[in-house]
């Protein structure tokens, strides 16, 4: 479902101006319906990864292939990827979690309570403001984003950091009900807490 | 397309609703400035007066070309939204799509060209209620001048925009072209005080809209009788286009470098 061949990416500070080298002809494949753990020691480059399979950087070397399909980085397949990163950085303060759903284009009540009920939240939680809640809601509310985007392929950086216990065992009842036809990338430090759920595990610190 | 801008214009506006206090200082501070205008005014009449074209008072000449130059302040409200969007990291997730770019960037221009018609609307009904101008107007004219003139400056400030996607350092070029509009444009004098440095004037839209908005407000001209409205709408076949392709380049370049969500 996903292959990287040859991936080698740097970030640049500026323009021309180097500052790290994450990856040189890195190499990797994940399959449908299937849940991976990405492991790595911190700044190993997971996130990087995540990022570059959703798009969000675009490699200066190599080949990305969906669904057996070459990706163009300029035209993007957006409509198959779907990405949790750092609660912090994906909605507005200033708007409520409902407005904040709305800028991404979900209206739809009953899809919106269908995700409050895998993250463990109640409605009145729509209507607060997103830079009111504690880390661990702000991570709920982008996951109902994510649960609610419904797209083939799910990467997941490190969406268990913050939840409470209940809420971890429910994310992970919803992954493992959807894993069908689908995949799931997770990274996480924490390769114990996904291990019941995960069918595969890649550390990079063997790949890279 | 539609739904989409209609969301990013639903987003502006929420969120500008927490400074509410921002944008009334930004009035008053503005209509303290056009008073200061009327002093000058007062102060230089007929030094100030033989520069002007038309039969108009200095102050006259000032208002309008504050309205229009208040067009090109929204232009730079863009670069400000942009960087607010890349500093909230959401930035990342509107622009990696194709398809939302486009509705992102005319939201843009249609919230800084309403936001802008209502600080210009409020400097209008204070001036006019006061009897500080007497304008001929052609409202019809003057809309369709606005408009083209506000595309023509939104497409500038969204090149500077994308300097700053790049060199990170956004506030240097949008500062850079805002001094240099406000010195040859026209905007606190006529461009005949700058005697050879003229020929600069004409290389800038704002110089062609000033020009063309002083003869609609105070002479009742069409827009089409005038050339310098043929002017502006040609800056808007160059620059409209232009300004997304190089939005569009500043992006994938970003995602390249990996720099995108950094400021």
């Amino acid at each position: 479902m996903i292959l990287l061949k040859n991936i080698c990416f740097s970030y640049y500070s500026e323009l021309f101006k180097l500052k790290t080298k994450v990856f040189e002809n890195f190499n990797a494949q994940f399959d449908k319906d299937k849940i991976y753990t990405l492991t790595a020691p911190n700044g190993y480059g997971k996130t990087t990864l995540l990022k570059i399979i959703a798009g969000f950087l675009v490699p200066q070397k190599g080949e990305l292939r969906i669904e057996n399909s070459v990706v163009d980085f300029k035209n993007f397949p957006y409509d198959k990827i779907s990405i949790f990163y750092n609660q912090e950085r994906v909605f507005y303060n200033q708007l409520t979690v409902k407005e904040n759903l709305y800028f991404y284009g979900f209206s739809n009540m009953e899809g919106i309570i269908n995700g409050l009920t895998y993250v463990n939240l109640k409605t009145e939680f729509l209507y607060e403001k997103f830079e009111n809640l504690s880390s661990g809601n702000k991570a709920k509310a982008v996951l109902i984003k994510n649960i609610m985007e419904n797209k083939p392929i799910m990467l997941l950086d490190e969406p268990f950091s913050y939840l409470d216990p209940e809420s971890k065992e429910s994310i992970k009842r919803y992954l493992t009900e959807i894993k069908k036809e689908r995949c799931v990338i997770i990274a996480t430090n924490n390769e114990k807490e996904i291990k019941e759920i995960s069918d595969e595990t890649i550390r990079m610190i063997d790949v890279k | 397309m539609l739904n989409k801008t209609k969301i990013f214009l639903a987003k502006n506006f929420l969120i500008d609703k927490h400074y509410k206090f921002s944008f009334m200082a930004q009035l008053f501070s503005l209509l303290l400035t056009l008073l200061i205008f009327f002093f000058i005014d007062s102060f230089f009449k007929s030094e100030v007066q033989k520069h002007i074209d038309l039969n108009i008072n200095y102050f006259s000449y000032i208002f309008v070309s504050f309205v229009i130059f208040n067009y090109s302040g929204g232009g730079n409200l863009i670069y400000q939204k942009i960087n607010f969007d890349i500093t909230s990291g959401v930035f990342e997730f509107i622009v990696n799509d194709k398809n939302t770019v486009i509705p992102y960037l005319i939201s843009l221009w249609i919230y800084s060209f309403l936001l802008s018609t209502l600080e210009s609307s409020v400097y209008f009904i204070i001036a006019y209620s006061l009897g500080l101008i007497k304008p001929n107007l052609n409202l019809i004219s003057f809309f369709a001048l606005i408009l083209i003139s506000s595309a023509v400056f939104s497409s500038v400030y969204i090149i500077t925009s994308s300097f700053a996607i790049l060199f990170k350092k956004g506030d240097i070029f949008s500062f850079i072209f805002s001094v240099f509009e406000s010195l040859f444009a026209g905007v606190y004098f006529p461009i005949s005080v700058l005697g050879d440095f003229s020929g600069l004037s004409e290389m800038i839209p704002l110089t062609h809209s000033i020009k063309a908005a002083q003869k609609i407000f105070y002479e009742n001209a069409y827009f089409w009788e005038l050339k310098e409205f043929y002017i502006i709408l040609f800056f808007s076949l160059i620059l409209c286009p232009l300004s997304i392709y190089i939005f569009k380049k500043s992006v994938y370049t970003a995602r390249k470098l990996g720099n995108l969500n950094k400021y």
